[in-house]
């Protein structure tokens, strides 16, 4: 144990003093958040707007139920409902095309059909259309909303539940910015090349010089050689993740949490990558070899996981390939938990990468040379 | 003890096709600075990372310390107990000296004080300055001073002064004779002959995977060296023209008169020669080195960079 410690201070320490390690790691992803803050940053303060066609409407005026769900979503201040709602007789398809735009993508839109006062107030099943674009981070949030406000809707007329004003306490209805989207997709990303970039070039560095060799003519196990890498790493990790959230919320007010999901998610994230950082050291003998391997692999892990678009706007090849990346399982988990307080799908993508930690730091223990041939 | 330090038996070694060690067997003495001295390629960091148990033999059997170098558990108890400075040995790079030993040191449980270690090695000016801002010499101190931080019983050192200016070198056989003052038993590698022959107890000279011979410098030289040399100094061409009479094997070098003989019977023919003549002469009586013992047995010598030639 006193071993790893040492280990693991020593590695530290001889990281942190690397200037163009701290500006990789450090510098560069706060640049890149910035740089995105102040791009998307503050564009969705006022709520996110929505576009309702009421459909419902008795003798040419609106039911009342179409509108007390229309009033309920505006009192979320989450969503902003555009005014004037859209008349019955507009074909939707044709409104989501003309309102397109490049950056914002297409409108979110509500349809609300006929027959939903009456069939809703009878107890019968009845469905609203919500459309929102793949493109829009955001989307999935105001659909949460929605939801939230049906199912207010549902048990205030079942009489379960005494009226149950909707708050926006209620986690996914949450006011978010773009910049809270960026802050765990580049932390994600972030840590991933700190550990497939840096710690490849960092542990095929020190076989290169001799250090591994000359630590393994000591008492000195392997697995704690590996264990203390990689707890050098998680630290790192946790460090830039800390950073980065204080630097969402001083200078863009982001509402990103860091929560004890988050934190189990950001260790098993840093193990993963630092197995991944070790195991492609243990493989390729020459740094320069290795770290232009790690380069290889981090560039299109980063643009293909969901870090700077959504998976879904990808084409549909491009997708499958994203759901083999690790960096996907690890930057859809930090936003489940980070943004969309959405914890059960936290943790099947928490499952996915710890246990692709596992794999890859028995893999690079394996790789890891203790004794030459 | 009475039991020794280091036992070889048979031991091979392959890389593929490769034989880098060939069937060598050797033993060394507690207490005792071993050298093995062979030029670049000969098996001689091969041979050290074996006893070191970082590598695996081919065959043969190694005992160090009394334990099994292919054994886990001996492998272990082994660890403890010896000292290792690597050829071109490096530590972290942004680490102090200090840090360096300090985390060398956390690797046993019983460390040597690494603040005794920085004095008895003179780094103290230099304990706070980091490891790649240390001259080679310097970084060669901190490595030989890390494999001593566990007081280990046996110590190696692989081409410990390779690459250092001559008075650097001679300040650290000082340390390595310090090292046998100290009852530590030294394993040293090297390609240059004057250090085998100045620190060595015994050395054994290693060609080709092979061990040519072994035996402390006195013996190498009897046995190989062959005859001794008288030198006239500045005889010149009458010196020379009078040898020459008697015997066919004299040389002339630079205006001196060399005279390879066997037996003392020589020496007194040619010094009545000289005074018959009258020739008044300056002479000096040479031995041969351990390099010729080295050419003779090898047939090459061995440049400063280690190379075979
Ligand atoms: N890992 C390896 N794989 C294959 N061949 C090797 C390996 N290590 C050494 N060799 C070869 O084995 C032979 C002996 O090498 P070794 O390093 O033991 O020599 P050495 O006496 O220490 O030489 P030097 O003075 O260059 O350090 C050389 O021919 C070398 O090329
Ligand atoms: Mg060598």
């Amino acid at each position: 144990m006193s071993r790893i410690t040492a280990i693991f201070k020593a590695i530290t320490l001889n990281w942190l003093r690397s200037r163009s390690g701290l500006f990789f790691s450090f510098l560069f992803p706060v640049m890149f958040l910035l740089v995105f803050g102040s791009i998307f940053g503050n564009t969705n303060s006022g709520g996110y707007t929505l576009y309702v066609q009421n459909k419902d409407a008795c003798l040419g005026s609106p039911t009342c139920l179409s509108l007390i769900f229309i009033g309920a979503l505006n009192s979320t201040k989450v969503v902003v409902v555009n005014s004037p709602i859209l008349a019955p007789s507009v074909n939707v398809t044709t409104f989501i095309q003309s309102h397109s735009s490049f950056f914002g993508g297409n409108p979110r839109v509500l349809v609300i059909p006929s027959g939903f006062g009456a069939n809703v107030s009878r107890g019968l099943p009845v469905n609203v259309t919500y459309i929102s674009s793949p493109a829009d981070q955001l989307g999935p949030v105001v659909g949460g909303v929605i939801s939230d406000v049906a199912n207010g809707i549902n048990f205030q007329l079942a009489g379960a539940r005494p009226v149950v004003g909707l708050s926006h306490e209620s986690s996914s209805a949450r006011a978010l910015k773009n910049v809270d989207f960026y802050v765990p997709g580049l932390t994600a990303a972030f840590m991933m090349t700190n550990g497939v970039i840096g710690l490849t070039s960092i542990a095929s560095e020190f076989r290169r010089s001799g250090v591994t060799k000359r630590l393994s003519a000591t008492p000195l196990r392997k697995y704690e050689w590996i264990v203390g890498n990689v707890l050098s790493q998680a630290v790192l990790a946790l460090l830039l993740a800390l950073v980065m959230i204080t630097l969402a919320k001083v200078a863009y007010q982001s509402n990103v949490t860091l929560d004890g999901y988050t934190i189990a998610a950001l260790v098993f994230g840093a193990i993963l990558f630092s197995g991944i950082g070790m195991t492609l050291a243990g493989l390729v003998k020459d740094p320069e070899a290795a770290s232009g391997l790690g380069n290889a692999i981090a560039f299109p892990m980063m643009f293909l996981s969901g870090t700077y678009w959504p998976v879904d706007i990808m084409p549909s090849f491009l997708q499958s390939f994203a759901r083999v990346l690790p960096l996907t399982y690890f930057s859809d988990g930090l936003r489940d938990s980070m943004i969309l307080g959405n914890y059960s799908a936290a943790l099947t993508n928490m499952l996915v990468v710890s246990a692709l930690a596992v794999i890859f730091v028995l893999l690079g223990a394996k790789v890891t040379v203790w004794k030459e041939k | 003890m009475g039991e020794s330090t280091v036992k070889v038996q048979r031991l091979v070694k392959r890389y593929g096709d490769l034989v880098a060690v060939n069937d060598i067997s050797f033993e060394v003495q507690p207490g005792e600075i071993f050298a093995f001295l062979g030029p670049n390629g000969a098996g001689k960091t091969t041979t050290v990372e074996i006893l070191e148990c970082l590598r695996p033999l081919t065959s043969g059997e190694v005992t160090v310390l009394g334990e099994n170098v292919a054994d886990a558990r001996g492998t272990e108890r082994i660890k403890k107990r010896i000292g290792v400075l690597p050829q071109d040995f490096n530590a972290l790079r942004r680490l102090t000296a200090r840090e360096n030993l300090e985390l060398f040191a956390a690797m046993y449980d019983n460390p040597a004080s690494v603040k005794e270690l920085i004095e008895v090695f003179g780094l103290q000016e230099k304990a706070k300055v980091r490891f790649d801002a240390l001259s080679g010499g310097l970084k060669q101190r901190v490595g030989v001073a890390a494999a001593l931080v566990n007081n280990p019983d046996l110590v190696f050192l692989d081409e410990p002064t390779t690459g250092l200016d001559p008075e650097v070198r001679r300040a650290t056989w000082e340390v390595i004779r310090g090292l046998r003052g100290k009852g530590k038993t030294v394993f040293l590698t090297t390609h240059y002959m004057e250090e085998a022959q100045e620190l060595a107890d015994r050395i054994a000279m290693i060609v080709k995977g092979k061990i040519a011979a072994i035996g402390t410098p006195g013996e190498l030289i009897k046995t190989y060296g062959g005859e001794r040399t008288i030198v006239f100094t500045k005889g010149g061409d009458a010196v020379f023209g009078t040898l020459r009479r008697y015997f066919d094997n004299v040389a002339a070098n630079n205006g001196d008169v060399l005279l390879p003989y066997t037996q003392t019977r020589d020496v007194e023919v040619a010094l009545n020669a000289l005074s018959e003549r009258g020739l008044k002469v300056e002479m000096a009586l040479r031995s041969p080195t351990i390099e010729e013992v080295f050419l003779k047995l090898a047939g090459f010598r061995i440049t400063a960079e280690g190379e075979a030639k």
